[in-house]
């Protein structure tokens, strides 16, 4: 019966082609869009290289200082002290990883200038985080109490300073006029990932300023990894319990000190909706009702094609009544045609998101980004294929289901 | 003839609810993507106010110096500095400069007036190495910044704001909490976060003695490159130990800061354009199809004698009838913005974009309405009459 | 009042060429109740077409009332099918989204009368079709032979001196049939409107003045 369904579907597609072809580049348009859309937010929430451990990171990015009326505060990332004092001695994490964050650096290649994003990270930095090492390795503790020059540099780095794929490790790069010895040369990271986007990776020990001063907020981060997901509760806990104890010192004017350790989802919904509370609820609302809304002018769109569609068929619809079909055969009938013309649509939406991501991708047009149209957006792009084809399928179909069959043969008196 | 029209699109409320909803929320859809780009290029055209060609931006970290240890270094920059023929010109400033992230925002009070103006702390050399342009007075110089009261140089914003229509020049104000400042200089413009920003009230105050600046800016000589910044980010390290310095060059913020608008306004308009390109394409599909369903109906106007002009009107009317009640539905919600002050764009920047809304709204109908009704005008009468 | 001399009309496709009507020579006189028979696909529509200039004939000349149409524009025979002729079909071709009225009203809306003044001429058409009380339905919420009157009434509403009919009681049966035809006969009567039919229905032709008969695209009286 399906088979039967199909084939009558397809043959009416062939049949009035300007319909399909406007039908065709709705659907394909909208779900390209949709896919794209998909597969940055899968690329940007879910773990990604290098932050593969992202499910059981907590992150630590963001401390805000109010006075005790709270009528100013400030807000910046953490400080060192405060993550190598209170944050690295919980006892629920596996590890804590500190790096900076906006941090740049200057180097020179012939007359060309290289303005280079740098992170001062410590050793568990390495292990938090699974950079994939091209050469050479990561710096380890040795070298951070040696206060050691040494760098691990990007691959995009490497090639601009020294020359595209040429061996870097052991060489020496002169980063805001002082030394380095390149110990490391990892893949790119694409800029979007929080805490490990950068062009180099320096040891926390060569900081110029004095990083080690007391106060709560300063230029780092802390990447807190729990030995599994299900003991982020008693890390949230152990973390708000250790934040309460703090006593800030009498004489400072900003007393309350907030912060959070927070999911990466969690963390970019509240840089997305720049709101303290729910910000994950109302960032996914924002996402899937835009989404939604984005959908809505192409699937009314679709609505009326269809229905002006049927009006032309009405006398077959009529014939096909008169020998017999039922009203739910031809809802069905119809519903196949169009999940038929959307699914291809689909395809046809799939290709054309490949073309552009693979376009992004090369372009370089969103630095290092190498996003990955896979299994999970696939299927969330057929899902909205079925939702497309039936939302913009039942109104029209129950309308046709419900013309009486005189009229339908006479041509569409409804 | 128009109450016809009417009577015919109620009457197929249904079929002509759809295309209603559709062109209401292409209506909505453009009004919002016009409010946007009317909007940012009427700021565009407002004049920037300075000039941002050959101009660097150096930026100093004290890093662990002391207070004492920088003001001295920056002494040392501003003799050293002259030595370089690459650079034309010079000046320190606060960190909230042209194309940066940095704002600083102060009150100002005169009387009963109060201001919240954007403050800059910079030397006298600013006005020149910019080339801001002073309408009244002039800015402060060594002289005026010897006497007791701060000088300032204001906006005319901020002068309406605090003098209204009175003269500003040789006023004295509270900037800065309590402290008093005379103006002494009014300029137009300058629009240091951009040139899709609003002009906000400004005013410049002259530095306190002791007063260390985190950046310098550099005029240069046109084609001077990375050869200099390298020799110049050399000697200032061996010249001042534990200083961390860093140049940006000022035109590639600002192209930085003008792709943060035009990046949307270009993914905006494309989306929107294939959606309003959808809806034209899906418009023209169901007006083609209505001719093949109302064949009977144009065949009894033409006998009973309407022309093939009469036919062509009628459809492209009934169109035309449809997207005015969307138009005028749409614009009841787009005319709430206005009214509610929601975003706080002008009044002028939402009525602009529901006119040019509505403009685009009757020129894409008219144009899918063409084909369709010429067809049905050009239907013969025999064959739209022909009993199947 | 019609005067149709040696009509031929081909219908050219691709592939065939049928000859749908050959040398008809046709007059019919003012104030004349002519009715039109023969089997299906014999012309008749054609020809009535043809009097109607809805349709050109490929090969002859028609006259109506003292005009012959040769080198008429668009606007000049929509402008004399409006003043002169009034049509009824088969199949009633009402306009489904309008109410009664507004679809007698219809050949006046394209005439320079005010609204009134439609309103009023549609009023009074369907008074004389019987259908007073039905202004404001719809047309599917009629019968078929008041659906009939209707169109009647919109074939009448102008006042034209010539009304064709294709097959004005083909969907009716007895009743209604005779009930419209009983309209029909009475305008002629009264007015003296010139009235073409064309019919499949012997009975409905013997109550007219004079019949034709064609087959095959002539006329075989």
């Amino acid at each position: 019966m399906l088979k039967n369904y199909l084939k009558i579907a397809w043959k009416v597609l062939g049949r009035n082609k300007f319909f399909t072809f406007v039908s065709l580049f709705g659907i394909s348009f909208t779900l390209a869009v949709l896919l794209i859309v998909a597969t940055m937010m899968d690329d940007l929430l879910n773990p990604k290289y290098p932050e593969k451990k992202g499910r059981r990171t907590l992150v630590v990015n963001e401390v805000t200082m109010r006075d005790k009326d709270r009528t100013s505060m400030s807000r910046s990332g953490a400080s060192f002290h405060f993550l190598d004092h209170y944050v690295k001695q919980l006892k629920t994490p596996e590890l804590v990883a500190i790096n900076s964050n906006g941090n740049t650096a200057t180097a020179f290649v012939g007359d060309k200038k290289l303005a280079l994003d740098l992170r001062y990270t410590c050793e568990n930095y390495w292990k938090v985080f699974d950079f994939e090492f091209l050469e050479g390795k990561p710096f380890g503790r040795t070298e951070l109490d040696n206060n050691a020059h040494v760098a691990v540099i990007s691959e995009d780095t490497r090639d601009q300073y020294f020359g595209l794929d040429t061996e870097a490790l052991g060489k020496t790069i002169i980063l805001n006029g002082i030394s380095y010895q390149v110990i490391g040369v990892v893949k790119n990271v694409p800029f979007f990932r929080g805490s490990t986007a950068a062009d180099l990776y320096l040891p926390y020990s060569t900081v110029p300023w004095d990083y080690r001063r007391t106060g709560f907020l300063g230029g780092f981060e802390g990447s807190v990894l729990a030995h599994s997901r299900s003991d982020f509760s008693a890390l949230k806990a152990e973390f708000n319990d250790m934040v309460s104890r703090i006593d800030v010192p009498e004489d400072e004017y900003l007393q309350l000190l907030e912060v959070e350790a927070k999911t990466l989802l969690e963390h970019i919904s509240s840089e997305v909706t720049a709101s303290d509370k729910n910000s994950v609820g109302l960032f996914l609302g924002v996402l899937i009702g835009g989404m939604f809304l984005f959908m809505l002018l192409p699937a009314v769109n679709l609505i009326n094609l269809n229905t002006s569609r049927i009006m032309e068929r009405a006398s077959e619809i009529g014939v096909r009544k008169a020998f017999g079909a039922t009203s739910s055969n031809l809802t069905i009938q119809f519903l196949v045609e169009n999940i038929l013309l959307t699914l291809i649509g689909g395809a046809v939406g799939l290709g054309l998101a490949f073309i552009v991501i693979q376009f992004l991708n090369q372009s370089g047009w969103i630095p290092h980004a190498q996003f990955r149209v896979n299994f999970v957006v696939f299927l969330v792009g057929l899902l909205f294929c079925l939702i497309f084809g039936l939302l913009s399928g039942v109104l029209p179909a129950r309308r046709m289901s419900k013309m009486k069959i005189v009229n339908a043969i006479k041509g569409g008196e409804s | 003839m128009i109450k016809h029209l009417f009577k015919l699109i109620w009457n197929q409320k249904r079929k002509n609810a759809g295309l209603l909803f559709e062109l209401f929320f292409s209506f909505l859809v453009l009004f919002a993507v016009l409010t946007f780009i009317i909007y940012n290029l009427a700021r565009y055209q407002e004049p920037l106010g300075f000039n941002y060609e050959n101009v660097w931006q150096l930026d100093l970290s004290w890093n662990t110096l002391t207070g004492e240890e920088q003001f001295a270094a920056q002494e040392l920059f501003q003799e050293h500095l002259k030595n370089y023929p690459e650079i034309e010109k010079f000046s320190f400033a606060n960190r909230n400069t042209p194309y940066g992230n940095s704002m600083h925002i102060n009150s100002a009070n005169y009387g009963e007036k109060r201001a919240s103006p954007h403050t800059f702390v910079v030397d006298e050399d600013f006005q020149s190495l910019y080339e801001i342009e002073v309408t009244e007075g002039s800015w402060f110089n060594r002289a005026d910044m010897a006497a007791a009261i701060r000088p300032v140089v204001i906006n005319e914003i901020l002068k309406d704001e605090l003098f209204g229509d009175e003269p500003a020049l040789g006023k004295e104000f509270q900037a800065m909490g309590e402290d008093y400042a005379r103006v002494v200089g009014v300029y137009q413009n300058y629009k240091y976060e951009g040139e899709f920003s609003e002009a906000t009230a400004q005013m410049f105050l002259s530095p306190l003695e002791d007063h260390v600046f985190s950046t310098i800016l550099l005029r240069l000589k046109p084609g001077t490159g990375a050869n200099f910044e390298e020799k110049l980010l050399k000697d200032i390290s061996q010249l001042v130990k534990g200083v961390t310095a860093s140049v940006d060059y000022v035109d590639d913020n600002r192209k930085n800061k003008l792709l943060a608008v035009w990046l949307p306004m270009v993914i905006f308009l494309v989306i929107s354009s294939f959606l309003i390109f959808n809806v034209a394409l899906g418009l023209f599909g169901v007006l083609w199809q209505n001719i093949n369903i109302r064949k009977a109906e144009i065949g009894v106007r033409r006998a009973v004698g309407a022309t093939q002009t009469n036919i062509g009107w009628q459809f492209i009317g009934e169109v035309v009838v449809l997207s005015t009640l969307a138009v005028v539905l749409g614009t009841f919600f787009a005319i709430q913005f206005p009214l509610l002050g929601v975003f706080g764009l002008p009044v002028w920047v939402y009525l602009a974009a529901i006119v040019a809304a509505i403009l685009v709204i009757y020129l894409l109908v008219a144009l899918c309405a063409f084909f369709p009704s010429r067809q049905a005008a050009q239907l013969h009468p025999a064959i739209a009459l022909h009993e199947e | 009042m019609i005067s149709l001399a040696n009509i031929e009309k081909v219908y050219r496709t691709k592939t065939i060429e049928t000859l749908a009507l050959n040398n008809i020579n046709l007059e019919v006189a003012k104030g004349e109740f002519l009715s039109i028979m023969g089997p299906s696909g014999c012309g008749k529509s054609t020809l009535l077409n043809i009097m109607g200039l809805l349709d050109e004939p490929s090969e002859g000349a028609v006259e109506i009332n003292g005009t012959q149409f040769k080198g008429y524009t668009d606007k000049q025979l929509a402008k004399f099918r409006n003043q002169t002729l009034g049509f009824i079909f088969q199949s009633y071709h009402l306009i489904n989204d309008l109410p009664v009225v507004d679809n007698v009203e219809l050949p006046l809306l394209y005439r320079k009368i005010s609204g009134s003044e439609r309103r009023r001429l549609a009023t009074e058409a369907l008074a004389k079709v019987g259908l007073s009380n039905r202004l404001s339905h719809f047309p599917n919420q009629l019968s078929g032979g008041q659906r009939q009157r209707v169109a009647i009434a919109r074939a009448i509403v102008g006042n034209p001196k010539i009304i064709l009919a294709d097959e004005p009681t083909g969907n009716l049966d007895s009743v209604m049939g005779n009930e419209v035809m009983d309209i029909l006969l009475g305008l002629n009567e009264k007015e003296e409107t010139t009235i073409v039919m064309v019919t499949h229905d012997e009975t409905m032709a013997q109550k007219t003045h004079r019949l034709l008969r064609l087959f095959d695209g002539s006329q075989v009286v």
